[in-house]
């Protein structure tokens, strides 16, 4: 594959006490698409979760307390940006996303060619690979109805956080990313700036255990709360939209420029 | 019939012509609502004649009266028994027929409206413990200066209408709320709703900025721990080599192999 390796590209891994599973996460993306740095950010768990994943050999990004997943996925959004990768993917820690998958994705995402400018996976194209709970079916189902609407492109699986983005994406993310419940919200962004979406079919795990951020007695109030985000975020004022050439953003920082050069020196 | 149409007639002329001399009857003791003396009062015009039958009818404010040359009628001196309870001058300067008028319930009063005195004392020791604790926590460096700017403007407010009854008064009027202690409620009300609502629009931004810093730590965290490892091996600034070091720094996918 001579033109891909010429693209640095990140797995992203959001982990909240995801100790027992993260370091198999980060060893299947080594395994799977060994094209890919990993890091793993360790969102102030109490656990062992980020030792595991650095014993896997991850990047780990330890936040000092828990920023929910919005901010973590930031983090990593950050950390791509400055370390000027041109590819970077959300695999969460939980297991629940297949870095089989990965190559799939970064065949349909613009990195020089004219397709999406993020990718992601969705598990109600066909079969979800697991019995999905009735509630997030149900959420499911209104986000995509309201959220189609609104792009006017087929969104089958908004909730899903297994989205792969190219350097725009990535500049958008690290600028501005919704706090709680950020993957529907996400989607408008991108939309709003005009960048494209590309859905492919995934299969996906069953959690392994612990608990989803979208549970039950839960899913009702995320529903009034990100359809409200939607609401509000059709009108939110938004940082200025990323350039159509996206590619050499000035005003990355004279940091990450020093660290360019220091991995090529 | 005839009774709903009279009132109605009463009405239609009353309004244009302000008529002078029609005669208007209480039908409630009580010191509020229809029927009531004070109620009657209001909506009798100048001249009018007010009857009043047998019972006690407290009486706040009397000014209307005054202005408006009303005559009271009662049932009989020994029947009809008028309460002052804001002072019951306006009672010596109408004519009245045919009623007791007992002694004010508020002698200290001499003002006909605002609040009691005890509310008010009550009400100016409050604001003014108020206003000292938060001088007190300007002082001890507890509270920002632009937080305490805020309170302390709120608390003299509320300082100054416990003390000038006129204001509250005034501000009763524009609200149309008939009781000068439910003004005061209301304005408190809007005020703490204005003021969490700032405190709303405080805390996103600080957990904004919290959250900017956290990851910012979180950042450099990491890239000290990357460089620590990097020394360790000896490789100084070049490119990991070390099973440990290998991904903590971003290697692009040609030094990986
Ligand atoms: N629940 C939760 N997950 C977090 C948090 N920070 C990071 N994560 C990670 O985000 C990923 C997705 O979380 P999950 O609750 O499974 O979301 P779901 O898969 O959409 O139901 C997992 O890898 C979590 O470890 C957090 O504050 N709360
Ligand atoms: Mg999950």
């Amino acid at each position: 594959m001579p033109e891909s390796t010429e693209l640095r590209r990140l797995a992203i891994v959001p982990a909240y006490n995801e100790q027992g599973m993260v370091g198999r996460v980060v060893r299947d993306i080594r395994r799977q698409a060994p094209g890919f740095d990993v890091l793993v950010v360790d969102d102030g768990s109490t656990d062992a979760t980020g030792a595991e994943a650095e014993a896997e050999g991850a990047a780990v990004i330890r936040h000092p307390y828990n920023l929910g997943i919005g901010g973590a996925v930031q983090s990593g959004y950050k950390y791509a940006l400055r370390g000027e990768y041109d590819v970077a993917v959300q695999v969460d820690g939980d297991g629940q996303h297949k870095p089989e998958y990965l190559p799939e994705m970064l065949a349909a995402l613009k990195t020089g060619g004219d397709e999406a400018d993020m990718v992601y996976g969705s598990r109600f194209r066909g079969d979800p690979g697991y019995p999905v709970p009735i509630g997030r079916r149900v959420g499911n189902m209104i986000f995509s109805v309201v959220l189609s609407a609104i792009t006017r492109q087929r969104i089958t699986d908004p909730t899903s956080g297994f989205r792969m983005t190219n350097r725009r994406g990535i500049e958008l993310f690290a600028r501005d990313y919704p706090h709680d419940y950020p993957e529907v919200e996400a989607l408008l962004m991108l939309h709003a700036h005009h960048l494209r979406i590309h859905e492919v079919h995934v299969r996906m795990n069953a959690r392994g255990f612990g608990r989803s951020s979208i549970d039950y007695p839960r899913s009702a109030y995320y529903m009034v709360k990100v359809l409200l985000a939607l609401f509000v975020g059709l009108f939110r004022r938004r940082p200025t939209p990323v350039e159509a050439t996206g590619e050499d953003e000035p005003g990355i920082g004279a940091a990450a420029i020093a660290e360019g050069e220091r991995v090529q020196g | 019939m005839r009774r709903l149409l009279l009132p109605l007639t009463t009405l239609a002329l009353a309004a244009p012509a302000a008529a002078w001399g029609e005669t208007l009857e209480v039908t409630s003791e009580s010191e509020t609502g229809t029927g009531s003396l004070g109620t009657t009062i209001l909506e009798a015009g100048p001249g009018d004649t007010i009857k009043i039958p047998p019972g006690e009818y407290p009486l706040t404010n009397g000014d209307t009266l005054v202005e408006q040359g009303n005559r009271l009628v009662g049932a009989g001196e020994d029947e009809t028994t008028i309460i002052p309870t804001g002072g019951g001058e306006a009672l010596d300067q109408v004519t009245v027929s045919g009623v007791t008028e007992a002694a004010p319930v508020n002698p200290e009063s001499d003002d006909d409206s605002g609040l009691d005195t005890k509310v008010q004392i009550v009400a100016l020791i409050g604001t003014l413990a108020l206003f000292i604790l938060v001088l007190d926590l300007v002082r001890r460096r507890r509270l920002a200066e632009r937080y305490a700017l805020l309170w302390m403007l709120a608390s003299a407010a509320l300082l100054v209408l416990a003390i000038w009854r006129g204001g509250l008064d005034a501000i009763a009027d524009l609200l149309g709320v008939a009781e000068p202690a439910n003004a005061i409620f209301i304005l408190a009300f809007g005020v703490a709703f204005l003021l969490l609502l700032n405190f709303s629009v405080v805390t996103t931004r600080l957990s904004e900025e919290t959250k900017i810093l956290a990851q910012e730590s979180a950042r450099l965290e990491q890239e000290l721990r990357a460089a620590r490892g990097e020394l360790a091996t000896g490789n100084g600034a070049s490119a990991p080599v070390a099973e440990q070091g290998e991904h903590q720094r971003p290697v692009s996918a040609q030094d990986e192999t």
